[in-house]
């Protein structure tokens, strides 16, 4: 008798322990499954014309429109453009319609501006975007785009 | 030898119990990742064309009513009385017969501002003074060629690259602000703002397409 009441509590406490240390197991892969599932959902194009990005020759100055085509906000703030490899030495930002929430949908407008650079109307650049979604179920994931676009300069 | 029986057979039970319910949790994971994965699953990209597009820089895009004169009747148009090119609108009339309101049916396009009358508007006992006001009419057949229906408020228009404009500011939709497979839709976008447009390009999620404007 007493063997068996031994045995079932050895047992039991074991198998509560095990239930319990695998739903701990569940818990944390079905986190990382959710946040791997809202990385996918997060993303951002360059829009409008690639052939026709607005170049200021006078003021140096790039202007990039970008499309957020995820199902998450992007963050306004947390984000980096590379032209032709190089950081420009200002930027400001502005979404549009309206708003200051990058919403799915709505287009981020960039104005990049670095005195030194000179490129001539109709010359090819290399455009890198890194951009950051805004926490989602505590976790942020990155966006990236990467394109050539031809510059179409006006004073 | 009875009891040895009984406490085997209730160890076994219980780790059954246990395996079973670890089973469960782990299908359950699968099951809740593959609906989840199912539910987000992404719709084909949106693919469209323009079909064509000009633009006119001399089109009539307002009429301003300097005097509504009196006596017309409805029924009538406005048109330019010199020039070839194509000016046509209707008008609202109030109790006097007087001009209150002008809806251009046609933005013609003209070299120099034409001069506005009115025919076949009976006989007014006071001649109505229209003066029309110039500027871009963009015309455009654009055709979805997928098989995602699109929202208007998902296309966004520029021209030569600057000036992101949604679509549906612009576009005044004959049913719904939907843009099924395999319509067509022809824009009729005027005063753009933009003086001399080279290029239209619409985007609608990762796809952009873009036109020359004749």
């Amino acid at each position: 008798m007493i063997m068996l009441i031994t045995a079932l509590l050895v047992s039991g406490g074991a198998g509560a322990v095990l239930v319990s240390e695998w739903s701990d197991a569940v818990r944390v892969v079905q986190v990382n499954e959710r946040a791997a599932s809202d990385k996918d959902q997060v993303s951002v194009e360059l829009a409008g014309d690639p052939a026709m990005v607005p170049y200021n020759n006078t003021t140096d100055t790039i202007t990039l429109f970008l499309l957020n085509t995820g199902e998450y906000n992007l963050d306004t703030t947390d984000y980096q453009v590379l032209v032709n490899g190089g950081l420009p030495t200002s930027t400001t930002e502005s979404v549009l319609p309206s708003g200051t929430d990058w919403n799915p949908g709505d287009i981020l407008q960039v104005e990049l501006t670095n005195t030194s650079w000179a490129f001539s109307d109709g010359e090819d650049a290399l455009i890198y975007f890194l951009g950051a979604s805004e926490t989602i179920r505590g976790h942020t994931h990155s966006v990236t785009v990467n394109a050539e676009v031809r510059l179409n300069a006006f004073p | 030898m009875g009891a040895s029986v009984g406490v085997g057979g209730l160890i076994i039970g219980i780790s059954m119990l246990v395996v079973f319910s670890m089973a469960y949790q782990a299908i359950s994971l699968q099951i809740d990742s593959g609906v989840d994965r199912i539910e987000e699953a992404d719709e084909p990209a949106p693919t469209f064309t323009i079909d064509d597009a000009v633009i006119y820089t001399g089109a009539m895009v307002d009429v301003t009513i300097v005097s509504g004169g009196a006596g017309y009747s409805s029924g009538g148009t406005i048109e330019a009385s010199s020039g070839t090119g194509g000016f046509s609108a209707t008008y609202t009339i109030d109790g006097l017969g007087a001009i209150t309101s002008v809806v251009i049916t046609s933005h013609g396009n003209y070299s120099s501002l034409p001069t506005l009358v009115v025919n076949g508007g009976g006989t007014p006992t006071s001649t109505a003074s229209l003066t029309a006001v110039r500027g871009n009419v963009l015309y455009a057949n654009i055709t979805n060629t997928g098989s995602t229906t699109i929202a208007h408020d998902d296309v966004w228009m520029f021209l030569d690259g600057q000036d992101p404009t949604l679509f549906s500011t612009v576009y005044n939709p004959p049913l719904t602000d939907l843009w099924f497979s395999g319509e067509t839709l022809f824009l009729d976008w005027f005063d753009t703002g933009l003086p001399g447009d080279e290029r239209i390009t619409m985007t609608v999620g990762q796809t952009t397409v873009g036109h020359r404007l004749w």
